[in-house]
């Protein structure tokens, strides 16, 4: 696997020109992306930039509608997942692909067993036994891998995924999940791949990651390229510029319907996800809640809605306490919530857009049981024409919509349980521009009608074009609560991007 | 520290059935005073060996994620042949043979339409149930064939080697054969990584669609097996035999602790697991009680079990 100095600098993998449309999206925009032979090449972007379309057409889980791939200087044409692999691209995916069941030899064996007429050998030795003690000695081979943490879990995978013989393992977002400590390991292991002649795609918008480990950089952004670094003579600074970017399309717009009396009170809330949080929010507020992925934005607004357990702490509307332990109760208190997931969470993707809409509030439009169909339509057809949900009928499928009318389904069957308080979780992703403004002044008009608006985002421009006040969480803990004017994205991403500063 | 609990773990979930089958088996002891006797141990040992044989199969089956209800009419089905082949003046080992071959193209069926095509396994399963019940009383003619049979005919069911009944023995071998392939071949432990995470199998190389109707074979094969033996305890052929039988295996399985979500069990498991049922089945004979209440009795037992080893399991992973 070790190669000469004479090839170098030679790349390892090129990908020209790609383009890969969906329906109403361009997710990339002709990208040509190289990668040096024997290097740890970071690609960073926000989310939704196109670092996941890439790699999806790498791995062979997508297709491309245009461009090629050079691998080792010849074109690659691999059609499925298996095909990347044979070629040698594996992926370590943040959803680890190993048997917990199974002990630790097994995984690493799985597929390539050493057997004879189908009865497996006993202590046949395999390569990748001796890569994981010189990895991970601390790893028993015989132990089951539903005892081991999730970072000895990760370099199983990763030992499993190099001794299929890879030349480049692709890794995604693989710190998300660990601790400071666990990080370094990886860290350790990542050097030794390298020393190993591996090539190494790194996704991650952790810098201290990028830094630790990262020979070049690569950023993405809207599905365009913004630039190539090579990271040791690059600064923080620059590479966060860089992922960024100068444009911001949606301006903020102070909200009338904002006063200074409080619905939600919020006191040390407390659950297995997230730490001592607390904050208010007022009557016609939008209020932000901004991290990285994991943070602990999603993990409060199900804490709200009922749907993690709380451990401690206490949550007041108007002035009253009140003991959310079931997503019903919450509907009962006023609070309504637009899911991260709409696909699995926010919609039912076989049923109509009128049943959809209509499920969260049946007990306005039925009388003893039987739901009144005339009263069904016109209150599903008011929200539509209200949401400007595009639609030819009332009685299409969800799945047939658009994301961006999608999404306007699930906030229509939110606002039909008459809220006070709406939660929206990552209200616009996977929504194209254009639907996302529209969603944006629906969600200030609700503001303006005094509702209560709690918005959590991973997106900086989203935050900064829609709150009047942003929390900002990193780790499970609240580190600043800022005002919309107080706002600079250079440092709320420090702020939240950066582990070392947090701790 | 978590290796520790996880090892207790799995070994608890082991005790919590074990530990049900003594507490049955001393309740029973107390209750009546013919039940542990050697006579009544090996009647209720005869009574579980079919339940045993093709649960051995079934267990795989069942951690490779899959299911099937067609169990009782594969088991019908071959039961009846056999004896119509013999009556037919086959010889009997070819008949056996037959009717095994048979329960096997059954398997196949099964396995073609749910691991190649696709169809839920409980679906396609019911299907080959009614049409396998169906061609088993179209064959007969809803009579019974006892006669013609012969004197070998018994012996499989009813005959020793030695001192010890045959059927037994089988059903012992049959298990020791299972619990090899559980632990020592490729088939097994890729039945645990299919169950476990198709995908992750299906990315590991593995050829999970082989495996998916292999086991199929399996089950249809033990199955018919499993009926032939019925029959020939019996002393006839007819198409009323496996009625049910699915789910006295079922009953046997999940009892044994294979997950109905696959990728956890053990055919050890399942023995226990048939033991509990033929107990309970024999004491209440034992103490006269209606074979109608037998019925509550298993359902009860098989909830309760179920029940106290997912709270087991809750109360361990909290810890």
């Amino acid at each position: 696997m070790k190669i000469g100095r004479t090839i170098e600098n030679d790349y390892l993998l090129e990908m020209l020109g790609i383009v890969k449309r969906y329906p109403g999206v361009n997710a990339l925009k002709g990208i040509n992306f190289r990668v040096k032979r024997n290097t740890v090449h970071c690609l960073i972007g926000e989310n939704g930039a196109g670092k996941s379309t890439l790699i999806k057409i790498l791995t062979c889980a997508e297709r491309m509608t245009q461009g090629k791939i050079l691998l080792d200087n010849k074109p690659f044409l691999g059609k499925t997942v298996k095909d990347a692999m044979n070629a040698g691209i594996s992926t370590v995916f943040q959803e680890l692909n190993i048997i917990d069941q199974l002990t630790v030899e097994e995984n690493l064996t799985l597929g390539r067993e050493h057997q004879r007429g189908g009865i497996l050998l006993r202590n046949a030795p395999d390569p990748s036994f001796a890569v994981l003690k010189e990895f991970a000695p601390d790893i028993p081979l015989k132990a089951r891998v539903s005892t081991l943490s999730f970072a000895q879990k990760q370099v199983v995978e990763i030992v499993k995924a190099v001794s299929a013989d890879a030349k480049i393992v692709i890794m995604d977002e693989p710190t998300a999940a660990l601790s400071r400590v666990e990080s370094e390991g990886l860290y350790d292991i990542i050097r030794k791949l390298k020393a190993n002649g591996i090539t190494i795609i790194y996704i991650s918008h952790i810098l201290d990651d990028i830094f630790s480990i990262g020979d070049y950089a690569t950023v993405l952004r809207d599905g365009e390229i913004v630039g190539t670094r090579s990271v040791p003579q690059t600064e923080r600074s620059e590479l966060i510029r860089m992922m960024i970017g100068k444009v911001v399309q949606s301006k903020y717009l102070p909200v009338k319907g904002k006063t200074d009396t409080p619905l939600l009170r919020v006191r040390n809330l407390t659950t297995s996800m997230i730490r001592d949080f607390s904050f208010t929010l007022n009557k016609g507020e939008i209020l932000g809640f901004y991290g990285l992925r994991g943070a602990g934005k999603s993990e409060t607004a199900r804490a709200l809605f009922g749907l993690d357990k709380i451990i401690s702490g206490s949550i007041e509307i108007e002035n009253k306490p009140v003991s959310i332990t079931s997503p019903r109760k919450a509907m009962r208190y006023g609070i309504a919530m637009v899911p991260e997931e709409r696909l699995t969470e926010g919609l039912f993707m076989k049923l109509s857009v009128k049943d959809n809409i209509a499920s969260s509030n049946y007990r306005g439009i039925s009388h003893a049981g039987i739901a009144n169909k005339k009263k069904t339509r016109d209150r599903v057809e008011k929200l539509v024409n209200e949401l400007d949900v595009r639609i030819h009928s009332i009685e299409q499928q969800a799945r047939t919509l658009s994301g961006g009318n999608q999404q306007k389904v699930v906030i229509g069957k939110c606002l039909n349980a008459s809220p006070r308080l709406l939660i929206l979780d990552e209200p616009t992703r996977g929504v194209d521009v254009g639907a996302k403004e529209e969603i944006y002044s629906i969600i200030r008009k609700l503001a303006r009608e005094n509702v209560s608006i709690l918005v959590c985002s991973s997106e900086y421009d989203e935050i900064a074009a829609l709150c009047d006040r942003v929390v900002l969480i990193a780790g499970g803990r609240i580190i600043t609560t800022l005002s919309n004017a107080e706002l600079d994205s250079q440092r709320v991403r420090m702020l939240t991007m950066n582990k070392g500063v947090m701790t | 520290m978590k290796s520790i609990l996880k090892f207790k773990k799995t070994s608890y979930q082991q005790l919590v059935i074990v530990g049900v089958l003594l507490l049955i088996m001393a309740i029973l002891s107390l209750a009546s005073p013919e039940f542990l006797t050697t006579v009544n141990l090996i009647n209720v040992l005869r009574q579980i060996v079919s339940v045993v044989i093709a649960g051995c199969a079934v267990t795989l089956l069942m951690i490779s994620g899959n299911f099937d209800l067609s169990i009782g009419s594969t088991m019908a089905l071959a039961g009846t042949m056999t004896a119509i082949f013999v009556t037919q003046g086959i010889p009997l080992p070819a008949a056996i043979l037959m009717s095994v071959l048979i329960g096997m193209v059954i398997g196949l069926i099964n396995g073609v339409f749910v691991i190649m095509l696709n169809v839920p396994s409980i679906i396609a399963t019911l299907g080959t149930m009614y049409i396998m019940k169906g061609i088993a009383w179209v064959t007969t003619g809803g009579n019974s064939i006892h006669l013609g049979l012969g004197q070998d005919y018994t012996f499989l069911g009813r005959g020793f080697l030695g001192p010890f009944p045959l059927s037994i023995l089988i059903a012992i071998f049959t298990f020791l054969v299972f619990y090899f392939i559980q632990s020592r071949t490729l088939l097994g432990k890729y039945t645990y990584a299919i169950g476990a995470n198709r995908r992750t199998a299906l990315l590991s190389g593995i050829n999970v669609y082989f495996y998916g109707v292999i086991l199929y074979v399996l089950v249809g094969l033990l199955s018919a097996f499993s009926g032939v033996i019925m029959s020939s305890r019996l002393g006839v052929g007819s198409a009323s035999i496996g009625v049910g039988f699915e789910f006295d295996v079922i009953v046997a399985v999940v009892l044994g602790g294979t997950s109905l979500n696959g990728g956890e069990g053990s055919v050890l498991g399942t023995i226990t697991g048939a033991l509990i049922v033929g107990f309970i089945a024999n004491g209440l004979n034992l103490m006269g009680i209606h074979s109608f209440y037998q019925d509550i009795v298993k359902g009860i037992v098989l909830v309760g079990a179920v029940l106290l080893d997912l709270t087991l399991k809750s109360k361990l992973s909290k810890t």
